[in-house]
């Protein structure tokens, strides 16, 4: 284990970004394809949840994986931004267009009440306060026992998202649609942000804080902007999931709900842009499958979880990639680089 | 007191560093028996590094330690301990939220130690009594000469073979130096090897068997204190106009 | 003002089971510096073995105590070295063991749910009969008994690690790891003393606190693991005394809150007490700021 440095290793070869372009492009056509291909009511349910999740965790991951922030209030963010617009529908006729972008807004105001206190300590404080804002909000349910905010049963019949269609899997199918789009604007304005001088702040400072400040990074408010960022895009999840069950509830709040959203951002792999897209996708697939055993869906997770912190600390996400390294290698050595 | 006929610490051709600088490029030295090596060298220059390494605290490149002969090079720290390795770290590192006493019997943590801590607690009484009167007091409630007594302190409860002291001087007032470096004479008289490393020659001579000089994380020169000490050139370094 | 006697009453029984808790999470903490989440389900597991001891073979209810503390200990040594030994050191492995520890425990109360199933269980008294004490207050013994169960236990911890070898090096390893190495003690087997005995101790919580609780049920740990955290981060992370105070200031505040404004408010009420203490005061009850605790 004291060798000299292994300076003798020859240099690893450089990534190759020749696939690049044709596997996004591949991706999106694959998912563009998927409700054609899978047509049927039930599918077409289980793409858009997909979508929907996939916001959640790629917001979470900007905080979590990106920024160093460890977060647990991601889903009261997210029951938030569904309330919001569900209450805003119910009770002052609100357009669910408009509810979704109030639930957005919400969410971001309440990031703000929670980062503001939590976000200038560190670690383990962050994970518990955030954890506490959580347990407070589910709280907040279940003692409203005379159902002003719908208590333990949470708000239904305020709506539902329609955007035409003959059949129930064409309406649904247009759903999907604005879900698919909603993802891939959030992706891309997060690819932008991790990309920005900014991204480049928090990175650092995920990295190595006391190298961060020295250069002058402003911490805290670096840290409170990209945690409002985030707040916006899963409160905005929150909403569009609301809108399109047509129903909320604080059962979204479940510690076993909150167990399954860190599998799929920590399988999928954390800290890597297209991980939690992966695990969401992987995670709700295996959810699927195990339908028939519910008793064992939890330990299977659980143990999932457990054996990919330990042994793919980046998740599916990187042999994923050094796959695709390779496959780019190798078609670089038949065609040539391109220049 | 022991037997052997070699160095009771050889170090050869240490090579250690942090991160991708290296600070040690190639130490050799030798402690005998009953001897004491003062290590003179410059801040920065590798002196805390050295011992370290030779402690097992920082992981060696390459090179050598051996301690009477047993090769100690990728043991972990407590293993290094254990074979009797005393070192007295710099800033020493004491544990402040425990007694005085506390950290004392710390110092006797090994079994065989433990078994006689009364006994060697009231030969460190007897070395530093400062520390019986402080004996209930917090680590961190103490002044800098007292936090030092109780570093070395520590450091003499152990069963070692050889104690290396690190810059027992610094940041302490001049009285208190005195004091201590009386101490450490009698620690010295006693017949324990000793490993001291220092920035400046002041007082090192009076307890010196032999000097080495470590710049720029080299060994330059080594020799008796009779000779280092009168040379000009050196004590224009290492006696300061400060 | 009448109720006084029995908040106090309510409230010394709560810290004293808070306290060994939240004892589990600092010891931890103040050694490996990262929270060990497997620790509600170790409660759980502690309270779960005891039953099987006293109420399924029909030993008395403290041989189910010190069983629990010892099997699940060695649960918790294990877990040290399944799914936490080898993620530290590498980068991000504090949020690393959060998770790993976090995903063991709910391993650990899926298997509970699948061995003794869902449903509440009774657990044995340690003591029967209770004591009318002035005009509100019944003191049951069964109440007594757990406080001064607590209450020894937490000496024992005292002793142990005030006056033992190993002990010493437990709290020698929290404060300066380097100096500790020095001195030879190897910081690997004090984690592992060390996580031994915080589930040790999360186990006779689990056990006390589920002879004053009607039932037992698979999921009664996570919301005390809660608790215990609240406390811990309350008393300043790795502060073994400023957890002691968190503990009994937290119990006479929920029972507080339970008597005059009902059970439910006590965990919402509880967690924006945090939030306002820290904000205050970052650093919880014991001085070093929570700034400096990474």
């Amino acid at each position: 284990m004291s060798a000299p440095t292994a300076s003798a290793d020859a240099a690893p070869r450089p990534r190759s970004t020749i696939l690049d372009l044709p596997l996004l492009v591949l991706g999106l056509l694959v998912a563009i394809a998927a409700p054609l291909l899978l047509h049927t009511s039930y599918w077409v349910r289980i793409l858009i949840l997909i979508c929907i999740f996939a916001i959640v965790n790629q917001a979470w991951n900007l905080i979590m994986g990106y920024a160093g922030i460890w977060s647990f209030a991601q889903l009261a963010l997210f029951v938030l931004g569904g309330y919001t617009t569900a209450l805003l529908a119910l009770h002052r006729d609100w357009p669910l267009w408009a509810g979704t972008l109030a639930g957005a807004v919400v969410a971001t105001l309440a990031s703000l009440v929670i980062g503001i206190p939590s976000l200038r300590l560190k670690g383990a404080y962050v994970f518990l306060l955030t954890l506490a804002f959580h347990e407070i909000f589910r709280n907040i349910f279940i003692l409203d026992t005379d159902q002003r905010i719908g208590g333990q049963y949470g708000v239904q019949r305020f709506g539902k998202f329609d955007f035409g269609g003959d059949s129930a899997v064409e309406r649904l199918t247009r759903v999907y649609y604005v879900a698919l789009l909603l993802l891939v604007v959030v992706s891309a304005v997060i690819w932008k942000i991790i990309h920005s001088p900014m991204g480049l702040a928090f990175r650092s400072l995920r990295d190595s804080e006391a190298y961060a400040l020295s250069r002058g990074v402003p911490e805290y408010r670096v840290k409170l902007l990209v945690y409002a960022i985030s707040a916006f895009f899963t409160g905005l999840a929150g909403a569009f999931y609301a809108n399109y069950l047509g129903s909320i509830s604080p059962l979204n709040l479940d510690i076993g709900i909150l167990m399954n959203q860190l599998a799929m951002i920590v399988i999928g792999g954390w800290g890597t842009f297209f991980g939690p897209i992966i695990g969401t996708v992987v995670v709700r697939l295996a959810d699927e499958q195990l339908r028939d055993f519910d008793a064992l869906r939890p330990l299977v997770f659980g143990l999932a979880l457990l054996l990919s912190v330990l042994f793919l600390p980046q998740g599916i996400a990187k042999p994923l990639s050094d796959l695709k390294d390779r496959a780019a290698w190798w078609v670089e050595d038949r065609v040539g680089k391109p220049h | 007191m022991s037997a052997e006929a070699g160095p009771v610490l050889a170090v050869d051709g240490l090579r250690a560093g942090y991160g991708e600088t290296e600070v040690l490029h190639g130490v050799s030295l030798r402690v005998g028996p009953g001897e004491t090596l003062v290590l003179l060298g410059p801040n920065g220059h590798g002196k805390t590094t050295l011992l370290r390494t030779v402690s097992g605290l920082v992981r060696a490149r390459a090179g050598e330690v051996a301690l009477a002969g047993r090769p100690l090079r990728g043991l972990p720290p407590d293993r290094i301990a254990a074979l009797g390795l005393i070192q007295i770290p710099q800033g020493d590192l004491l544990y402040g939220e425990m007694t005085v006493q506390e950290n004392l019997l710390m110092g006797a943590y090994l079994p065989t130690a433990w078994a006689d801590r009364e006994a060697r607690l009231e030969r460190v009484h007897a070395i530093f009594p400062r520390l019986r009167e402080r004996a209930r007091q917090q680590a961190r409630t103490l002044s800098g000469g007292e936090r030092r007594m109780l570093a070395i302190g520590r450091g003499l409860m152990a069963d070692a073979t050889l104690l290396m002291v690190d810059e027992p001087s610094l940041g302490l007032a001049p009285v208190v130096i005195d004091e201590l470096y009386d101490r450490i004479a009698e620690i010295k008289a006693s017949g324990l090897p000793i490993l001291l490393v220092e920035e400046s020659a002041r007082r090192v001579g009076a307890i010196a068997d032999r000097i080495a000089l470590l710049e720029n994380g080299e060994i330059v020169r080594e020799g008796p204190p009779s000779e280092l000490l009168n040379d000009p050139a050196l004590t224009a370094t290492y006696l300061g106009i400060a | 003002m009448s109720q006084i006697p029995l908040v106090l009453y309510q409230g010394a029984v709560l810290g004293a089971i808070y306290a060994l808790m939240a004892l589990g999470f600092t010891l931890i903490y103040g050694s490996l510096r990262f929270l060990n989440l497997s620790l509600g389900s170790l409660f759980t597991l502690g309270a779960y073995v005891a039953w099987v001891v006293s109420a399924g073979i029909g030993l008395p209810p403290l041989v189910g105590l010190v069983v629990a503390f010892v099997l699940v200990g060695i649960v918790g040594a294990g877990i040290h070295e399944v799914a936490v030994r080898p993620l530290v050191g590498r980068p991000g492995w504090e949020i690393a063991t959060i998770i790993s520890t976090l995903a063991v425990g709910i391993v650990i109360q899926q298997l509970i749910q699948i061995v003794w199933g869902p449903r509440n269980q009774g657990m044995p008294d340690l003591m029967s009969g209770s004591a009318r004490v002035g005009p509100v207050l019944v003191v049951q013994y069964q109440r007594v008994a757990v406080v001064v169960v607590a209450v020894a236990v937490m000496a024992a911890l005292w002793w142990l690690l005030t006056r033992t070898r190993h002990g010493l090096a437990i709290r020698a390893v929290a404060q300066n790891r380097d100096a500790a190495l020095l001195g030879g003690v190897s910081a690997n087997r004090i984690f592992l003393l060390v996580m031994a005995l915080g589930s040790g101790l999360a186990a006779v919580s689990g056990v006390l606190l589920s002879t004053v609780m009607v039932s037992l049920n698979p999921t009664v740990g996570l919301a005390y693991a809660l608790r215990g955290l609240v406390v811990t981060l309350f008393g300043g992370l790795g502060s073994i005394t400023g957890t002691l105070w968190a503990a009994f200031i937290i119990g006479l505040f929920e029972s507080f809150v339970a008597v005059y404004f009902g059970e439910g408010w006590k965990l919402p009420a509880l967690f924006v007490f945090l939030i306002v203490v820290l904000v205050v005061r970052p650093s919880g009850l014991a001085g070093v700021s929570a700034e400096e605790r990474t």
